[in-house]
């Protein structure tokens, strides 16, 4: 009864954004570190910025209840089927904030501070409550918020911001528009049903399918970036080339295939392989050519 | 500071190209070539003023280069095949 209880309210975090937003975050400090990894430091960015973003989401879901209510992947959410309170909810995410902030603040420097605090109402105002219901434009807006936890992790080590720092953000960033806009393809009824406005719904899947393909192609040119501007290696650039490549060919196909549903379901699980890939490589290049 | 300037221009010359080659319109050809032209200007000024791998510089600078050739030319036969269609109409 008590774990079922503690399973609920893990659930509400959503494991699967925190995890993908720690893994971004863990990246962007292992690559800032070059192989001198301070472990206090490290622990420090797991669990403060595990907090942060736990907390963020915590609240995005009791803000989207209505929402959730409505959409086939989300109505069994435990807020929306009432097995949590709003309260309890609202209670939880105070709670995982103080303490993320607190380590963060404790342990790392006020640059992480300010990303933290900037990427959690990025989340929560400027998405959560602002630009999701209103504007075509609120995955760009979201989009901010999930490319701050690989900023924070950079910016820990390095205590500034120079151009390695704003690359590794405009890659997460950019990285988010064709994974959601694919997602949107293959979830467009539900959206519409929800009554929240993406791309695919407003513009119709071809604009969007044109969207897609022009943001692969900028977060290929901007991973390549990172070799020639930052100071990744050969082998990450060879890598990150060639998984580039295929992501753009398979966005290539999108603009032809007629079967876009398949099609944006192979798009989104690719983002994840690639993103999973860009990860692991900067996380191990400085022991690499 | 430079620099920044510089990816972003970059960037966003590469974004404006591909929307051009789709929906082509002349305002926007002309863009994508102010935005090409400020993104080589902005990146010869960074190899002359600033320390780079050359090899590396000029891998991206060709990639760059190949990209957005491809894309403005693909976008200026679009357009005159547009035009062209449209005065014969």
């Amino acid at each position: 009864m008590y774990t079922e209880r503690l399973k609920l309210y893990y659930s509400l975090t959503k494991p699967g954004v925190l995890y993908g937003n720690a893994l971004s975050a863990l990246a962007g400090f292992l690559f800032a570190s070059r192989g001198n990894v301070n472990l206090l430091l490290f622990i420090a960015l797991c669990l403060g910025t595990t907090c942060v973003i736990a907390s963020a989401c915590v609240l995005n879901n009791v803000l989207d209840q209505d929402i959730d209510k409505k959409m086939e992947r989300t109505k069994k959410r435990a807020l929306v089927q009432g097995q949590i309170s709003g309260r309890n909810a609202v209670i939880l995410s105070i709670v995982l904030g103080i303490i993320g902030l607190a380590i963060l603040i404790l342990f790392t420097n006020i640059l992480v501070v300010a990303i933290g605090i900037a990427g959690f109402v990025d989340y929560v105002v400027f998405y959560g409550m602002l630009s999701k219901r209103r504007s075509i434009h609120g995955t760009l807006v979201g989009s901010i918020s999930g490319a701050t936890p690989i900023l924070a992790g950079y910016c820990a080590v390095t205590g500034g911001f120079d151009i390695g720092a704003l690359l590794v953000f405009l890659i997460l960033f950019i990285w988010q528009m064709p994974e959601f806009y694919s997602i949107s393809v293959y979830r467009m009824k539900e959206y519409k049903a929800a009554g929240v406005p993406v791309m695919s719904v407003v513009k119709g899947i071809k604009n969007t399918k044109i969207q897609i393909f022009i943001y692969t192609l900028l977060f290929v040119v901007s991973t390549l970036l990172l070799t020639t501007l930052a100071h990744a290696g050969k082998t990450y650039f060879v890598v990150m080339l060639f998984l580039g490549v295929y992501w753009l060919w398979l966005g290539y196909k999108g603009l032809v295939t007629k079967d876009d549903d398949a099609w944006a379901h192979k798009m989104f699980h690719f983002s994840l392989i690639i993103l999973l890939a860009f990860c692991g490589m900067i996380s191990i290049d400085s022991l690499l050519p | 500071m430079i620099v920044i300037f510089h990816v972003f221009a970059a960037l966003l010359s590469i974004a404006v190209t591909s929307f051009t080659y789709f929906k082509p319109t002349a305002v926007k050809l002309r863009v994508s070539y102010g935005l090409i032209a400020t993104t080589l200007a902005s990146g010869f000024y960074l190899v002359f003023t600033a320390p780079a791998h050359m090899a590396e510089v000029c891998t991206m600078g060709l990639f760059y280069v190949a990209v957005v050739s491809v894309g403005t030319v693909a976008a200026r036969g679009k357009l005159a095949r547009l035009e062209r269609a449209k005065v014969e109409v």
